[in-house]
């Protein structure tokens, strides 16, 4: 087994985390945040996560297979994934998949994966850029039975084994995990490679694979658990002091005055 | 039989973290507004453990006692966590976010049928259902979120560093009990072969109480150093944003933010930040922040509490040169 694996990297598309503040914003109902003008993309943590995937793909072989699920997820920002050297693209798209706390999610990739015959591997970025959860590989692992390892930044894959580098509080850890495994990515660790344009023309073109919540064999809408009570913008209620001076050099000592003055030093 | 409200305690050198004391305060608070018992169990914990937790506030502690249990595994601390839950049906478990917590609770809320709510910066419980009320930040630090789930064990990890410790009290009184449970453990699929403690110069983040942080505009490498000189000058911690992190300019274990250490020193000095949100997810906890950027508009001033606006190159030298003045240190 795993001499050439299949490899399930679950991706998640977001609005950009890097979108101005204000444009983040709650919807009448207070319990959903609806971006404005902002660009659909890929959670750059299960980009990470990809990248992962096609560095072992790139060294055993193998298949990658993505799978993506929403409300609707959209081909067009996925293809990036295949154009990057993913083999095939599941979306998981319906209805019932909006807004979906972390139990549910894992539950659904979870039964999809079940259904999609599993794989050696499955990966998952360390965190949700909206969310920003972090739970969804372990969630996945505990339904699927499944062990996880958390926040790899290394991987050598082994005959049905993989070992891993994981970061630690003071150093960091070599972990020994057997196969079939859920890992999740390290997101300093794995830039997602560029892909060359003819592959973005070649994956515009190969159709994606659809699933809805009546091809699993899960009641999506009783498996949530957690709600949302209440949203809120973060704002920040701190005024500056701004400390002047003639020339910079001289507001930079008054700084360090003020800041003894302050006993904040 | 009294509802409990849990902590799961961390040992220390005979006593208990800080963040288990943290956690004992927001834990008594709840444990108050629900009229629950508040139990701290530890996995072989000591006698001196115990009566730590109870002087910081726990009504009574569990110790579990399994020999064969070393550091931290998850395969291993899963069933034994589990079992203790489904023996005493806690209505709330209490973790720090921290490697081992937020691991451990995230797997023990899918285990008993539920999600977790991680990273909780408030909690409170809600007066008309009972059911706690998490507070946590999400979209990367733009949106405060407050969740509750209707039913069931609720498992949540708590911030480091936000809540206070209560005052040690040895005069409190309770119960101490010790827990041999008859529970079957697994042979782990994931292994720890071995572990590497890193040595770096410098402190180490969570430990100070000052840090100076640098930022893309700091231009070089060379320019990043005199920061060092600055922390220790101040006998504090050097850290980076992301882009330094990632020119080299500063290690990996010392990036402030979303994806890097989240941080809650007294004082936190930001030069040549613009105080991206990601960025600012980990400088928050600061009691105070000072900024040094030459953009009168970069939104790091939105966030700090005393600022300059003017090139570092400038600011830095004279900053220096009159805390060194005064502070009386070389
Ligand atoms: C999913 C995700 C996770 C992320 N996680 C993190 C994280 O953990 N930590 C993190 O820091 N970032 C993180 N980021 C990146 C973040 O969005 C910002 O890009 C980053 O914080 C910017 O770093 P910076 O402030 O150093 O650089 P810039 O934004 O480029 O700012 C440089 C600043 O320096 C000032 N400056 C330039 N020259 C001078 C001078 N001579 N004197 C004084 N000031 C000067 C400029 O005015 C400017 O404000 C993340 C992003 C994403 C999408």
């Amino acid at each position: 087994m795993a001499i050439e694996p299949n490899i399930v990297v679950c991706m998640k598309q977001v609005f950009d985390p890097d979108a101005p503040p204000k444009s983040f914003r709650i919807d009448a109902s207070g319990k959903r945040v609806v971006p404005e003008g902002v660009a659909p993309l890929i959670s750059p943590f299960d980009e990470n996560a990809l990248e992962a995937a096609l560095r072992i793909k790139d060294q055993h072989g193998g298949k990658v297979t993505v799978v993506s699920m929403g409300k609707a997820p959209s081909k067009r920002v996925l293809d990036r994934a295949v154009a990057s050297g993913a083999d095939r693209l599941v979306l998981l798209q319906d209805e019932a998949f909006d807004e979906l706390d972390g139990y549910a999610v894992a539950n659904v990739l979870a039964a999809a994966i079940g259904k999609l015959g599993g794989g050696d591997l499955i990966l998952c970025g360390g965190q949700a850029a909206d969310s920003n959860n972090g739970q969804t590989g372990i969630g996945i692992a505990e339904f699927l039975g499944l062990p996880c390892v958390s926040l790899a930044r290394s991987f050598e894959l082994g005959e049905g084994k993989l070992k891993l580098e994981c970061a630690t509080v003071d150093g960091s850890a070599e972990i020994e995990v057997t196969l079939p495994a859920v890992v999740t990515v390290n997101s300093e660790a794995f830039t997602l490679r560029y892909p060359p344009f003819p592959a973005i023309r070649a994956a515009q073109k190969q159709p994606a694979e659809l699933m809805g919540a009546a091809d699993l064999a899960i009641d999506v809408a009783s498996a949530r658990r957690i709600t949302v009570v209440d949203l809120a913008a973060q704002v920040s209620d701190t005024t500056c002091e701004m400390i002047k001076g003639e020339t910079a050099a001289e507001a930079g000592a008054n700084l360090a005055l003020r800041l003894i003055e302050a006993k904040l030093v | 039989m009294a509802d409990k409200v849990v902590v799961y305690g961390e040992a220390e050198g005979g006593g208990i973290t800080t963040s288990t004391a943290e956690l004992l305060a927001v834990g008594s608070r709840l444990s108050r507004e629900s009229s629950a018992e508040l139990v701290a169990v530890f996995i072989n914990g000591s006698n001196e453990t115990g009566a730590e937790a109870i002087a910081r506030g726990a009504d009574a502690v569990i110790s579990v006692q399994i020999p064969q249990l070393g550091e931290y595994e998850p395969e291993l601390y899963l069933p034994v966590m589990e079992m203790f839950c489904r023996k005493t049906n806690p209505a709330l478990v209490l973790f720090a976010h921290n490697h081992q917590g937020a691991d451990l609770a995230c797997r023990l809320a899918f285990r008993l049928g539920t999600g977790p709510i991680t990273d909780c910066t408030a909690l409170a419980i809600d007066q008309n259902t009972g059911r706690l009320r998490g507070t946590r930040s999400t979209y990367g630090g733009n949106i405060r979120a407050t969740f509750s789930s209707a039913s069931g064990a609720q498992i949540v990890s708590v911030r480091e560093k936000v809540f206070e410790p209560l005052e040690r009290d040895g005069a409190r009184k309770g119960e101490i009990t010790c827990f041999l449970p008859e529970v079957e453990l697994p042979v782990p699929r994931a292994r720890c072969l071995k572990r590497v403690v890193a040595e770096y110069a410098g402190k180490r983040l969570e430990d100070a109480e000052i840090i100076v942080s640098g930022g893309r505009g700091m231009e070089s490498m060379d320019n990043f150093a005199q920061l060092t000189e600055l922390a220790e000058l101040l006998d504090g911690a050097v850290g980076g944003s992301r882009p330094t992190v990632e020119k080299g300019w500063v290690e990996q274990r010392f990036q402030v933010g979303l994806t890097g250490v989240k941080v809650s020193p007294k004082l936190y000095i930001a030069v040549g930040i613009s105080g991206a949100v990601q960025h600012i997810a980990g400088a928050i906890g600061a009691k105070t922040i000072v900024a040094i950027n030459k953009d009168a508009g970069a939104n790091i001033f939105n966030e700090a509490h005393y600022g300059v606006v003017g090139d570092f190159k400038e600011v830095l030298p004279a900053f220096k040169e009159c805390l060194r003045e005064h502070l009386g240190r070389k």
